[in-house]
């Protein structure tokens, strides 16, 4: 049951992270106005 | 939608995108306690990283530069309006600055050291095939954007969505060797060093082909 929990707990950081970082890039391109980065961030 | 000047944009990026991965680390290694060496900070294991990781770069790079030296190879569509309005000295300052720290570093360390350390506690192979996906799709704007500032603009929208489809998947398979790279060498200095390579020198390439009457 702790084991259960606590992969859990580990996969929840993991898919939180893994949104923020999708979030963090895609939302701050689409709010760049149009400011490609031709760095291929 | 409210969008953010050029300026704020320019001005932004690099100190941004450090700030964010300091949070980052500092989640990862106090609430979450993941020690610093599962996160890639190996100082031993660094110098033979880095070496890989510059090789890769290099190699994955290099055949671009062709296009410079026979800029008739590639078409017209090729050509990218961003470039066009940089000077000489703002390309040096993405390439051996900005490019460096505020891609290579910052998304080498989030994806390559935090989330790939969080994802090897189910396994090195999921490390690597899931922190490539997260990768893959962090992906998705920019190239949207790059195809919509290329003559790629004027296709047929499903079309363009295949062509940013490609985009995404190669990123990924790019994420899956940079993944390689810091599972066999320990560390994220190579994951660093080859990511910095291909972003700054295919920067350099498609200025000077663009130069060059491309």
């Amino acid at each position: 049951m702790l084991a259960w929990l606590a992969d859990r707990n580990e996969a929840l950081q993991v898919a939180a992270l893994s949104l923020a970082l999708v979030l963090y890039n895609n939302l701050g391109v689409c709010l760049s106005n149009g400011s490609a980065k031709a760095d291929g961030a | 939608m409210i969008l953010l000047p050029r300026q704020f944009h320019d001005r932004w990026y690099l100190p941004m995108n450090l700030g964010f991965l300091a949070l980052l680390l500092l989640w990862a290694l106090v609430p979450i306690g993941i020690g610093a060496r599962a996160l890639g900070f190996r100082w031993p294991e660094a110098g033979w990283s880095a070496l890989w990781g510059l090789g890769l770069g290099v190699l994955v790079v290099a055949p671009v530069f062709i296009f410079v030296a026979f800029p008739g190879l590639l078409g017209s569509y090729a050509r990218d309006p961003r470039l066009a309005g940089l000077t000489a000295g703002e390309v040096v300052y993405r390439a051996a600055v900005r490019i460096p720290l505020g891609t290579a570093l910052f998304e080498e360390v989030a994806f390559r050291g935090i989330l790939f350390a969080m994802l090897a506690r189910f396994g090195v192979v999921h490390a690597v095939w899931a922190s490539s996906l997260v990768f893959g799709l962090w992906h998705i704007a920019p190239t949207w954007e790059l195809v919509g500032a290329s003559s790629l603009s004027e296709l047929a929208l499903p079309v363009k969505g295949m062509v940013v489809a490609g985009g995404v998947l190669a990123t990924f398979v790019g994420g899956l060797l940079f993944g390689l790279l810091r599972h066999y060498t320990g560390s994220f200095a190579g994951p660093v060093l080859a990511h910095a390579c291909v972003n700054s020198l295919a920067l350099v390439a498609g200025f000077l082909w663009q130069a060059r009457g491309g």
